[in-house]
């Protein structure tokens, strides 16, 4: 069987594949910007005391493996959860790893956005007789939010690539099918070349999109 | 309407055990313009900024239009304003940045009626209607739709102006407005400053464009360290030069008057 009569045959398991590594990757983007957005604010704008846990969930979600994390929930959050005779699929495990980690980046770049914004923007409303909300609403997001979309997409990237992690758990995604189609062809390359393309052509959409947003609500940059 | 549109009385700031300035003292009648020049580090800007409650200070008093503004007296003691009080005393100041600090997400008409809108809670119709004209008068008539980054930096200052006066605040805050600028765009604002106190504005400036003082001020007033070291007529202050610091100071400058 030639390679493109045997991508015919699987066409069940691939669309399968496609299907779930696009379902983690959709949910963990969404969910991960907007948990990452409100952990942002708390970082940035919160007191001393209930900034401290955030910060640490950023710090170690930062700076512990992928795969670990994916791991933790997997098994530990999995545990836990089946006290409560809940039973955790593996993708929604590895949706809310994801998210997690999703999350941890978004909120630094929401933090990093929103402190660069100068002194002077805040003051500047202060001075016009605007609350505190409503300069945060009309000037502060605004401005973070073009200067988080360049980014934003990097972290969009990372997770639709970081989905390949849950072929570890079971997740029958893109990189668990390519695996059990070259186990039965016996053929590697063209494979996972063709898992590649698909990977490819989905982060070059993600940055598409990206460009798009970046012109529709960016403002002039001198 | 109160005799003062600005009374400041004995007012002391310090930063932790630094004192900014103390004993600070100042009347401003209703269409009084009023210099505050002085040495870089001797509280000009600081005094601005107290005005406007950008800063905290810890004694004296500040009233416009006759209100004291920032703090009150709680069982004896004094008490900052809450947020909200002080977002509304806020507007009876317009403050001009030296650094502009336009929104740069908003075009000029967007700057100008944001603050309309939210706090003085015009509609957009009426908003637009109050910043058209404001635009009009600091010449920006053809730049409506400009955002800042497309705007020299005189343009840009304009705006400032125009988003501070169409609050129709009771006294206007100049902070160093001109230093910013590349010396071609000084003129055009202090143009437009000079026309808005013709037209009866109630002014304070930091200014160190002596000339420009002396032209358009009804008082200058001298910090030095941290004190009003003189206080007069522009004649006084910048050709008489009464007081031994004031010459020392006024010696950097070419006042061509």
């Amino acid at each position: 069987m030639n390679f493109v009569d045997s991508l015919f045959t699987a066409k069940g398991a691939l669309l399968t594949g496609f299907l779930n590594t696009i379902v983690a990757s959709f949910f963990s983007i969404v969910i991960g910007t907007i948990v990452g957005i409100l952990i942002g604010f708390v970082i940035t704008y919160g007191n001393k005391y209930v900034k401290m846990p955030f910060r640490l969930f950023v710090d170690m979600m930062r700076g512990i493996p992928g795969l670990v994390t994916l791991f933790a929930v997997y098994y530990l959050v999995g545990f836990l959860l089946q006290g409560f005779s809940i039973r955790m699929t593996p993708l929604a495990s590895g949706i809310v790893a994801l998210s997690t980690l999703a999350s941890a980046n978004v909120a630094e770049l929401a933090r990093g956005a929103l402190q660069s914004i100068p002194k002077g923007q805040i003051e500047a409303g202060k001075a016009i007789g605007l609350r505190f909300n409503q300069i945060f609403v009309n000037i502060l997001i605004p401005q973070a939010v073009v200067q988080m979309i360049p980014p934003w997409i990097n972290t969009a990237s990372e997770v639709v690539k970081g989905s390949t992690l849950l072929a570890l758990v079971g997740v029958s995604e893109l990189l668990l099918t390519a695996h059990q189609m070259v186990a039965t062809s016996g053929r590697a390359l063209p494979y996972y070349m063709f898992i590649g393309f698909i990977f490819f052509s989905l982060n070059t959409s993600i940055q598409y999109l990206g460009g798009f947003l970046e012109k529709k609500i960016g403002f002039q940059k001198r | 309407m109160s005799d003062f549109a600005l009374q400041i009385n004995a007012l002391e700031k310090w930063y932790g055990p630094n004192k900014i300035f103390e004993n600070v003292s100042l009347d401003v009648r209703p269409g009084e313009v009023v210099s505050i020049i002085g040495a870089s580090g001797s509280g000009k800007t600081t005094l601005l900024r107290c005005i406007n409650l950008l800063e905290t200070f810890q004694e004296g008093s500040i009233a416009i239009d006759g209100k004291e503004v920032g703090y009150h007296v709680v069982g004896g003691k004094r008490k900052q304003q809450p947020e909200k009080v002080i977002a509304n005393q806020r507007i009876l100041t317009g403050m001009v940045f030296q650094s502009f600090n336009l929104f740069p997400h908003m075009t000029a008409l967007r700057n100008v009626m944001l603050g309309l809108i939210k706090v003085k809670r015009m509609s957009a119709h009426e908003a637009e209607e109050t910043a058209t004209q404001w635009l009009e008068r600091v010449g920006l008539g053809h730049k409506f739709h400009s955002y800042p980054s497309q705007l020299s930096g005189g343009q840009q200052q304009r705006v400032a102006i125009a988003r501070a006066i169409a609050m129709n605040p009771k006294v206007m805050l100049f902070d160093e407005v001109t230093s910013a600028l590349d010396p071609e765009l000084v003129g055009e604002v202090l143009n437009v400053i000079k026309q808005l106190a013709n037209e009866g504005a109630t002014m304070l400036l930091v200014t160190h464009e002596m000339r420009f003082a002396y032209e358009v001020s009804d008082k200058i007033m001298f910090m030095d360290g941290g004190k009003v070291a003189a206080m007069g007529n522009p004649q006084e202050i910048l050709v008489e030069k009464k007081h031994p610091r004031l010459k020392e100071f006024l010696s950097n400058f070419n006042v061509r008057s």
